[in-house]
């Protein structure tokens, strides 16, 4: 997401998603929501309620005082030797990590998965400079070698079976192999221990950022996430400053959330607390700050809290949407329901805003989150405002749609003109009824009536409402 | 050190002015909402058995060791199970106590120092840490990075052993984290490197241990 705003367009994309993503992707969620449910079952229900509710709380807390943590997070990082960079945008951020590369002749990198990197296109600046990325996490190796995206944020190959990923190693690293997770996994340990030990540079991401002591921590279950932080000489890590949490305590309760809301694991294999340099670790540790879009988010008080996300995918896992179109149909670094809530808002809702609609409103995204963030809220909201804009952004909405709203809303606010339409529309439905349904309306209202069809009026608003209040003896609260 | 950077200043400013209602005031306490209470400890005996049945769960392998000749007999059942040939450990009191470079020695199995090249410790077949602290909630060992005890020591070789003091086990995460904040280099392990990034199939060793071993030691 460097700015450049190519517009998203979210129904053009499902249209041929293969049945094979589809399998796959709800064969993964499925996986992953069981095995939430059980560990937050063996947590109890309720404890896992009151612990969502620390997380959204001090999430929340952090951001309403984001200011102060990352003054607080500076100073701690750089009195542990650390050096911090703040970047504005995409190309800012790029272009320091490209200037602590040439300062160290740096030709390999090897890489932890990290969405802000997707979202920065840092692989694609760095190779630009003729610098050799490796991504290092098997998910994200796998997709890269393909050439393509990850398709869900932390299952990132999800999309490609077995048999698509044995072709590919056979065709790009000319190795001999089964489609068998095993040897694969082997396969890409053999070539990337050798990147590893020789490594100029390695790059992560980072999961947390604790504003108290100025620790980056890292959840990761490979091992590569340690391989990157500790082997070569010269660490980076580029996080969102959205990321910070104010304490130790505060860390705790989101390790907590983590784990379990990602994979329906208690813990990750492995978690990293990285502060500043350290005697045999690398000699340069390198935190750049980015903020791409972020202090607007932040600017609107109703959709702030997007910003709390800590990227777990347990949205995308549970909702109906991406189940049924895979993560590629979103267009963008973040797919799902918070892709839905956070693309439009970093690249605005004239490339993006179609998304907003790319939601059922069902709301079991706001309910399996992790940090309680009101998913489905902020999607009306931003709905709101393509449509009509706000003091952030105007309107996104094409003149005609505006005109037709303006014009509906003109006619609904006076009972004389609302019923002239009444009957204006009664009438021109009339010769298209057939009993109580209107099987084919003219477009573009066949959209509708072309899957299914759609009830014909059966006489005036105001009348039946008239007459309802009258038999039911009080006003419009009755319920038949 | 970027006190005069632009980009740092504006971006101070832009997340000043979007949080304008909040007054600029020295660090607030967070609500108690945002806090959730750690988890108590059950009796010792209670925790070291949840501790490994949570080790288990993570396919990691686990024993109570209780005494010298005990660990004697487990740790040459260990190397012989696992065709150890090399291996790296650090100079921890707890070794002495058992005698564990004689008994390398007496297995034949080549001692490695910490400060090797990392290259040699990639091709080494043990790595022998000792926790700093252990939670039996999730099976975890916290190691505490030192020059003795380097980062890539449990993460290189093929083959991992944890050893854990019964006194090193505590109840939560926060206790462990009052431990540790401080240091400049910890981590939390729990279980061998795992995936499910192909078809969600459970793949252990990628590119950390293959294998991973806790065990208690009184």
């Amino acid at each position: 997401m460097t700015g450049k705003t190519a517009r998203i367009d979210f129904r053009a994309n499902t249209r041929n998603v293969p049945p094979a993503m589809v399998a796959a992707t709800q064969k993964s969620a499925r996986t992953a929501l069981a095995k939430r449910a059980d560990v937050v079952r063996e947590f109890g229900e309720e404890q896992w309620q009151l612990l969502r509710k620390a997380g959204h709380d001090l999430r929340m807390h952090a951001l309403t005082h984001l200011d102060e943590y990352l003054a607080l997070l500076e100073e701690k990082v750089t009195a542990a030797g650390g050096q911090v960079h703040w970047a504005r945008n995409a190309e800012e951020a790029n272009r320091i990590v490209l200037d602590i590369a040439s300062r160290h002749g740096v030709r390999n990198v090897v890489k932890v998965k990290s969405m802000v990197t997707e979202e920065i296109e840092l692989n694609h600046a760095l190779e630009g400079r003729g610098i050799r990325v490796y991504e290092t996490d098997l998910g994200e190796f796998i997709v890269q070698l393909a050439g393509q995206r990850p398709s869900h944020i932390t299952a990132p190959a999800l999309h490609m079976t077995k048999e698509e990923i044995a072709d590919l190693f056979r065709e790009k690293l000319k190795v001999k192999t089964e489609p068998d997770p095993r040897q694969l996994t082997e396969i890409a340990r053999k070539l990337l221990r050798e990147e590893f030990l020789g490594a100029d540079m390695g790059i992560s991401g980072g999961n947390f950022l604790v504003a108290e002591t100025g620790t980056l921590i890292l959840v990761t279950n490979e091992g590569n996430g340690r391989m990157c932080t500790s082997l070569p000489p010269v660490h980076v890590a580029i996080v969102g400053i959205e990321k910070i949490l104010p304490d130790w305590d505060s860390a705790a309760v989101m390790l907590k959330l983590l784990a379990r809301s990602v994979s329906g694991s208690k813990i990750t294999a492995y978690n990293t607390f990285i502060t500043g340099v350290r005697e045999g670790g690398p000699r340069e540790f390198h935190l750049v700050l980015l903020d791409n879009g972020r202090t607007r988010i932040l600017r609107d008080e109703t959709a702030r809290e997007t910003l709390a996300c800590i990227r777990c995918g347990a949205c995308m896992n549970i909702c109906p949407v991406y189940n049924h179109v895979g993560g590629h149909a979103y267009g963008a670094v973040y797919p799902g329901p918070i892709g839905s809530i956070l693309t439009p808002q970093l690249l605005g809702t004239q490339a993006a805003g179609g998304l907003t609609f790319a939601s059922t409103l069902c709301g079991a995204c706001s309910e399996i989150c992790p940090v309680m963030i009101p998913i489905t809220e902020i999607l009306l909201h931003l709905r709101r405002r393509c449509m009509e804009g706000d003091e952030l952004e105007s309107s996104s909405a094409p003149a005609g749609i505006r005109a037709a709203a303006r014009a509906l809303q003109y006619v609904m606010g006076s009972p004389a003109l609302y019923r002239l339409a009444g009957r204006l529309g009664r009438t021109l439905l009339a010769p298209l009824r057939h009993g109580d349904w209107i099987h084919r309306m003219p477009a573009p209202l066949d959209r509708w009536t072309l899957s299914r069809p759609f009830p014909a009026p059966q006489g005036d608003f105001l009348g039946w409402w008239r007459t309802r209040t009258k038999n039911t003896g009080h006003g419009g609260t009755s319920h038949e | 050190m970027s006190k005069e950077n632009p980009a740092r200043e504006e971006i101070f400013a832009r997340v000043r002015s979007a949080l304008k209602p909040v007054p600029a005031s020295p660090l607030s306490p967070l609500p108690p909402s945002a806090r959730f209470a750690p988890r108590r400890a059950e009796a010792l005996e209670k925790e070291i058995e949840r501790m490994l049945r949570e080790v288990e769960r993570l396919s990691g392998l686990t024993r109570k060791v209780r005494g010298r000749e005990e660990f004697a007999g487990a740790f040459g059942k260990l190397v012989k199970d696992e065709g150890v040939r090399t291996a790296v450990l650090s100079d921890h009191p707890l070794y002495r106590e058992y005698g564990l470079k004689d008994l390398l020695q007496g297995l034949e199995v080549e001692i490695l120092p910490p400060d090797s090249s990392r290259k040699r410790i990639a091709g080494c077949d043990l790595g022998i840490t000792v926790a700093d602290a252990a939670l039996p909630e999730t099976g975890t060992s916290l190691l505490r990075t030192t020059q003795g005890q380097p980062d890539f020591m449990s993460l290189l070789p093929r083959v991992h052993l944890v050893l854990v003091p019964p006194e090193a086990l505590l109840a939560d995460i926060h206790q462990a984290f009052s431990l540790a904040k401080d240091d400049r280099h910890f981590v939390l392990v729990s279980g061998c490197s795992r995936t499910a990034d192909i078809e969600k199939v459970l793949t252990l060793g990628v590119h950390g241990p293959k294998s991973f071993h806790v065990w208690i030691c009184s």
